[in-house]
C-alpha cells in the first residue's frame, strides 16, 4: 500500500458511557468543515534508575500521557456538530472521540478514546474565512484500529 | 464558470453602470465587432477553493474577474470603471442566473484597476480605444459536488 491522502479524514465527538468509559460515536455525524486535525499522540515519561555502580544512565518507562487533539475548522454554525463541540468546551464533561484518518480504500486507521475539550477560539481576519479552533486533552488510553 | 454570468447579471442591474452604457452593452468574454461604444466585457481570470476541508466538500470559492470598460475617450472609460466600483464593491446576496439556478454571493470586492490604450489591429489614428480594467474578487457558494464512484470494466 502506498502513502495515504488526508482527504476523508473525519472526527466525531459523542457522550461517554458508564463510569466515563468510551462509547463509540460512530452513529453521530462528523464535525463539518474541518481543515486540519492533529493528534499529537502518546508521550512516554522516563524514570531514571541509575545506580552508583553504573557507567551509563539507566531508565525505566514511567506513566503514559495520551496526548491531545487540535482541530481547525471553517466556521459553519449551521453544522450541529460544531455547535455540539462548542458546548463541550464549557460543560466540563468528558467526551468520546473517534478520528478516522483516511479511508478504508486508502489504508487508513482510527484513533478512539475519551477526552475533555480544553480550548475554543474563533478568528476573523480581513479577506479570510472565519475559523474556529478546538483542542481536546485525551484522557487515559486510546485505541488504534485499521479501517 | 457561472460566476462570470453572475457578475454580468449584477452589472445589468447596477443602476449607475447601466445608466452610462445600457444593460444591453455588457458582454461575457468578448463583445461583437459591431458593438457601439461604450461597452463592458466581463472575463474570468481564476477560480479557487477558499479553504478546502479534509472531506473536500466545502463549496465557498473565490474567483477573480476582470471587467473591461471600453470607451472612445479616456473620460468615458474611467467613468464607467468608477461606476463599476461604486455599484459592485462589497455587494452581497443571492442572484438567480439565466439557468434559473440561484447563486449565493458572500462578497464582491474591488481589488484594483488599471488603464490602457488599445491601438487596434491596424494602428490607425482613429481605431484606438481606451480600456479601464477593474479587477474584482468574488466569494461565492458553488454547488456541492456529487462525485461519481470510480469503477472498471465499463
Amino acid at each position: 500500500m502506498a502513502a495515504t491522502i488526508s482527504y476523508s479524514t473525519t472526527i466525531k465527538i459523542g457522550p461517554v458511557g458508564a463510569a466515563d468509559a468510551y462509547s463509540s460515536p460512530s452513529a453521530i455525524a462528523a464535525i463539518g468543515e474541518v481543515t486540519s486535525l492533529s493528534f499529537d499522540g502518546v508521550a512516554q515519561s522516563s524514570l531514571e534508575v541509575t545506580s552508583i555502580a553504573d557507567a551509563v544512565k539507566r531508565y525505566k518507562a514511567g506513566i503514559l500521557d495520551a496526548g491531545s487533539i487540535a482541530i481547525e475548522l471553517n466556521l459553519d454554525y449551521d453544522d450541529a456538530q460544531q455547535v455540539a463541540i462548542a458546548a463541550a468546551a464549557t460543560d466540563r464533561a468528558l467526551r468520546s472521540y473517534l478520528i478516522s484518518f483516511g479511508a478504508a480504500s486508502t489504508g487508513g486507521m482510527t484513533v478512539s478514546g475519551v477526552g475533555v475539550v480544553t480550548g475554543f477560539s474563533v478568528k476573523a481576519a480581513t479577506d479570510a474565512v472565519l475559523t474556529i479552533s478546538f483542542s481536546i486533552k485525551c484522557s487515559a488510553a486510546y485505541t488504534l484500529t485499521a479501517i | 464558470m457561472r460566476f462570470v454570468e453572475a457578475i454580468h447579471k449584477i452589472l445589468q442591474q447596477a443602476p449607475t453602470v447601466i445608466g452610462f452604457v445600457g444593460a444591453g452593452n455588457i458582454f461575457q468574454s468578448l463583445a461583437p465587432p459591431t458593438t457601439a461604444f461604450p461597452f463592458i466585457v466581463v472575463g474570468a481570470q481564476s477560480d479557487d477553493a477558499v479553504s478546502p476541508t479534509l472531506t473536500s466538500k466545502d463549496t465557498l470559492r473565490r474567483a477573480t474577474i476582470v471587467v473591461d470598460c471600453v470607451g472612445t475617450s479616456l473620460v468615458d472609460a474611467a467613468r464607467i470603471a468608477d461606476h463599476v466600483r461604486y455599484d459592485l464593491d462589497k455587494a452581497k446576496g443571492s442572484i438567480t442566473l439565466v439557468t434559473s439556478a440561484t447563486m449565493v454571493i458572500q462578497s464582491v470586492i474591488i481589488t484594483n484597476d488599471s488603464m490602457t490604450f488599445d491601438l487596434g489591429s491596424d494602428g490607425g489614428e482613429n481605431a484606438g480605444v481606451f480600456v479601464c480594467s477593474v479587477n474584482i474578487k468574488i466569494y461565492y457558494v458553488a454547488t456541492t459536488p456529487v462525485p461519481v464512484s470510480l469503477t472498471t470494466g465499463l
